[in-house]
Formats: C-alpha cells, sequence, structure tokens
C-alpha cells in the first residue's frame, strides 16, 4: 500500500544524510544502511500482504452492494481499514447493457478526526451486540431493487460479520419476502445500528481521493 | 481395407449394387471408385487406390486418391471459463473435408499443455483453473492429414497446434433474475460470489413481448424465474445459468453464455 512505500522512503532519506569522515568507514556505514533500508522494504511489504490477508491485523472490512435493476444499475463498493488508519477503498459501477463494471481504487490514511470517529462507531455497544448477519435465500425474483451492507469486524480471535439486507418489491411468497420473520427482525435492527458506519463509510467516498494503481484484492476478502 | 474387402466380395459374389443400392451391369469392367479407410480416421487418406478387379485374366485398375480428414482444429470453448481450484473439459473441433460435418476429434490430440502453469494447468484436455489469472491453453495433435479434399498423390501429414484463452476467476452463483423489470431488457440475471461481495448483472438479447414464467427447482430453493417467447407453435424458453464465473477484480463475467434458450415446436 502506499503508505508502506512513504514509509520506507522516509527512512532512505535519513540514512542517506549520515555523515563520517572516514571514507571507507561511510563506505560501510552506506553498505549496512543499504541493507538495513532492503530488509525493512522487505519486511513492510511482507508486512501489508499480511495485513491484507490476514482479519486479526484489520480494523473493519465494510462492503455495501446496490442493484437498481430498473435502471440497469450494480454498485458495489468494498472498503479494508488497518488499525494504523490505512485504508483500501474499492469502487465498482455496472451500467447496463455495458457488461463490464468500472473499477477505481483508492489507497491512502485516514486523518485522525475521522480515524477517532471510526473506532468510536465500532466500540459502541449496539453494534457490537448485533446478531451475525444471514443472508437472504437465493435466487430473489423479480426484485426491482435491493442493497446489502456487510461489516467484519475482528472480535479477539474471530472476525463478526454483521450486515443486513434491503430491497423493494418482489412476490409475498418468495425470496426474500419469505424470509423468517427473525431474520428479518434481525437485519431491520441491523440497519439501525449499522446507519453511523454506512454514513462514515459515504463520508470518505465523498471525500477527493485521488485513485490508485494497484490491483484489486476484494477489500481483503480473496 | 474393410471397405476394399467387402468390395472384393461384392464382385466376386456378383453382388453388383453401388453404395446406393442401385443394380450395376454385371459386364462392368471399369467406372469410378471412392475407397476409405475405415481403420484410420485420423490419417484420412490413401495416397494410391489400386483395385484388382480379375486376377484371373489380368485386368487391373489404378486410380488416384482424394485426400480428406478434418479441416482446422479448432477449440469448443474460447475463452474457458474456470474458478480457482477448479476443472473444465476442453475439446477440439472441426469440420470433416469427408463430410459428416462438425466433428470431435481431441482423441487425436494426445499432448496438451498451458503457458502459465501458474494460473491454470493441463491433464490431458481437462484443464485446471490455480490461480486468478489469464493464460493460454494449446493442444497438438498426431500426425495425420489435415486440410480440404482434394486430388492428390499423396496425403501430407500434420500436425495441428489450436490454443484458446483460459480465464480463471471466481465462482458466480445466480441471485436473481429479472423479468420485465426494465423496460430496455425484458430478461437478465444478477449473479454474485457472496464471500466477496461480488456482484455483477447482465442483460439478455431476447425478443420483447414475452411472459414471465417459473421452471424448475434450484439448489437455493424455489423456481427459477425464466422468460418465454411464443410464436405460432414455437416456444421460446430462456433461463438466466445458476453458475458463472467472473474475474477476479469482480469487473466482468469471464465464461460464456448467461443464459439457456430451450426451443419446443420450432422448425
Amino acid at each position: 500500500m502506499t503508505r508502506d512505500r512513504s514509509a520506507a522512503s522516509t527512512i532512505v532519506q535519513s540514512g542517506s544524510g549520515t555523515k563520517a569522515s572516514d571514507a571507507s568507514l561511510r563506505i560501510t556505514i552506506k553498505q549496512v544502511l543499504t541493507v538495513s533500508v532492503l530488509l525493512f522494504i522487505a519486511c513492510a511489504q511482507s508486512a501489508a500482504a499480511q495485513d491484507r490477508t490476514n482479519h486479526g491485523a484489520l480494523l473493519v472490512r465494510i462492503s455495501e452492494v446496490t442493484i437498481d435493476n430498473e435502471h440497469g444499475v450494480t454498485a458495489t463498493d468494498c472498503m479494508l481499514v488497518l488499525p494504523d488508519g490505512g485504508f483500501h477503498l474499492e469502487r465498482r459501477k455496472q451500467k447496463l447493457p455495458n457488461p463490464t463494471a468500472s473499477l477505481k481504487i483508492f489507497e491512502s490514511s485516514l486523518d485522525t478526526e475521522r480515524f477517532q470517529q471510526l473506532r468510536d462507531i465500532l466500540n459502541d455497544d449496539t453494534l457490537q451486540n448485533l446478531p451475525p448477519y444471514a443472508l437472504p435465500t437465493f435466487p430473489m425474483n423479480n426484485l426491482p431493487w435491493f442493497s446489502d451492507l456487510e461489516a467484519e469486524i475482528p472480535r479477539g480471535p474471530t472476525v463478526k460479520r454483521v450486515g443486513y439486507w434491503v430491497w423493494r418489491g418482489g412476490a409475498s411468497d418468495r425470496s426474500p419476502n419469505s424470509t423468517p420473520d427473525d431474520i428479518k427482525r434481525s437485519w431491520q435492527e441491523s440497519e439501525t445500528a449499522l446507519r453511523p458506519l454506512l454514513d462514515w463509510f459515504h463520508g470518505v467516498e465523498a471525500l477527493r481521493l485521488t485513485s490508485s494503481d494497484s490491483k484489486s484484492n476484494m477489500c481483503g476478502a480473496l | 481395407v474393410a471397405s476394399w474387402l467387402a468390395w472384393q466380395y461384392g464382385f466376386r459374389n456378383q453382388i453388383h449394387d453401388d453404395k446406393d443400392g442401385h443394380a450395376m451391369p454385371v459386364d462392368l469392367t471399369s467406372g469410378a471408385y471412392r475407397l476409405r479407410d475405415l481403420t484410420d480416421t485420423a490419417a484420412g487418406g490413401l495416397y494410391e487406390g489400386k483395385v484388382i478387379v480379375d486376377k484371373t485374366y489380368g485386368h487391373a485398375t489404378y486410380g488416384c486418391m482424394i485426400c480428406c480428414g478434418p479441416e482446422f482444429a479448432l477449440m469448443e470453448f474460447d475463452p474457458l471459463g474456470l474458478v480457482v481450484s477448479g476443472s473444465g473439459n476442453q475439446q477440439v473441433q472441426t469440420t470433416n473435408s469427408c463430410g459428416g460435418g462438425q466433428q470431435t476429434v481431441s482423441g487425436d490430440f494426445p499432448t496438451w499443455w498451458t503457458d502459465n502453469t501458474a494460473i491454470a494447468t493441463a491433464n490431458r484436455n481437462q484443464i485446471h483453473g490455480v490461480a486468478s489469472g489469464t493464460t493460454n491453453h494449446n493442444a497438438q495433435s498426431i500426425p495425420m492429414y489435415w486440410g480440404f479434399r482434394e486430388n492428390a498423390s499423396s496425403c501430407p501429414q500434420s500436425q495441428q497446434r489450436p490454443n484458446a484463452s483460459t480465464n480463471v476467476g471466481q465462482s458466480m452463483e445466480l441471485v436473481g433474475a429479472t423479468c420485465n423489470a426494465n423496460p430496455s431488457f425484458p430478461y437478465g440475471g444478477n449473479w454474485a460470489h457472496p464471500a466477496s461481495n461480488c456482484f455483477l448483472s447482465e442483460p439478455f438479447a431476447v425478443p420483447n413481448g414475452g411472459a414471465c414464467v417459473e421452471v424448475g427447482t434450484l439448489p437455493g430453493g424455489g423456481p427459477k424465474n425464466c422468460y418465454q417467447t411464443k410464436v405460432g407453435s414455437c416456444v421460446t424458453t430462456y433461463c438466466a445459468v445458476n453458475a458463472r464465473i467472473a474475474d477476479s477484480a469482480c469487473t466482468r463475467f469471464i465464461d460464456q453464455a448467461g443464459y439457456t434458450a430451450t426451443k419446443v415446436g420450432c422448425p
């Protein structure tokens, strides 16, 4: 991620500023520093790779899907936030009849205020006590519109998956209308509890971010 | 050889019917003929035809052979879509200049490989997805005659080497089908890989004016929403497929058809 590359860059600059009167000593110190920098970069890249795949090292993973079949729009956004405030955001949008979705990827770090807002949201008791997310039964026939929000939050050694499903229309005896009442209630409860997180997510998406040339990793899901 | 024996048997036993069952004159001593080597369809042609009609009086007939056989080798699926850790069978198909239309000739291709084994591997014509990405898979035939039907003193043998693209991605399941929900797209589907929250849609090129019908029962429960058109006695039912494959970045499908079309009572 960008954050790791800039950290390595800082070390290189401080190393190059070392002064020594003896030329050979300077070369030795330079060599040692070069090796150290290379080792640091390797470690940083390794740690970054682990961050993307190790759920224990994430602060939260958020995913929002909205499918508007009436207007032929499928939008899927996801965001991975690391414990140090670095994030990876992917935004996809498919407008039919285009068979391909556009994809934009952003990588940056949260400012202190937004980072604290997120921590406060995640530490809220209501969110912590939400039931695990249950998906509806597939397929769902003839839904003009539906949306899915999911959040994965580490809780000790495991990752808690919360979320909800909202939709419009559909036959009453077909999924998702036919979903058991207790699951529907949990979706409603989760929708209310996750509203601050969704608003926060939309706030980050609304920022003027510079797109990155990083590859998609489905925000750590793959 | 089998044909030749039957042909000779026919002459020796006064069975003078041609291939269409028409009687040939009993004093027939010459005419056009065709030999086909039934034991080696791959070679496709014989470089020389020699038919001894009457050994007693030394009457022999020589003829030039016609080379014929499979024309161009093509992979059935291009691209071939696979999921990681999944496999798919590829087939080599060709038209045959000897007649018989489209044929599968995978048996004549003993050698298969891929350009990047980190993405896909090949075990004969079974291609296995290793990791997300795109690579080519290739096959090579045994030495055999490939080409159009033509007169020749010999039928040159060659080894065809067809290839096709292999796309390895993530599996998608049908999460919804929409019928007459959008005026521009009468029928379409939504597929997802729920674990990665990858969702993609596709409208199908179907005629307007169809009706929504529910067909079958899916593993997830409930019937599938399909689309049906009727022209006279010809009924065509379009149904979204249950499983698809999308690229690892979730921007497009990398398999071929998103629906099936079943016709009943159609010419």
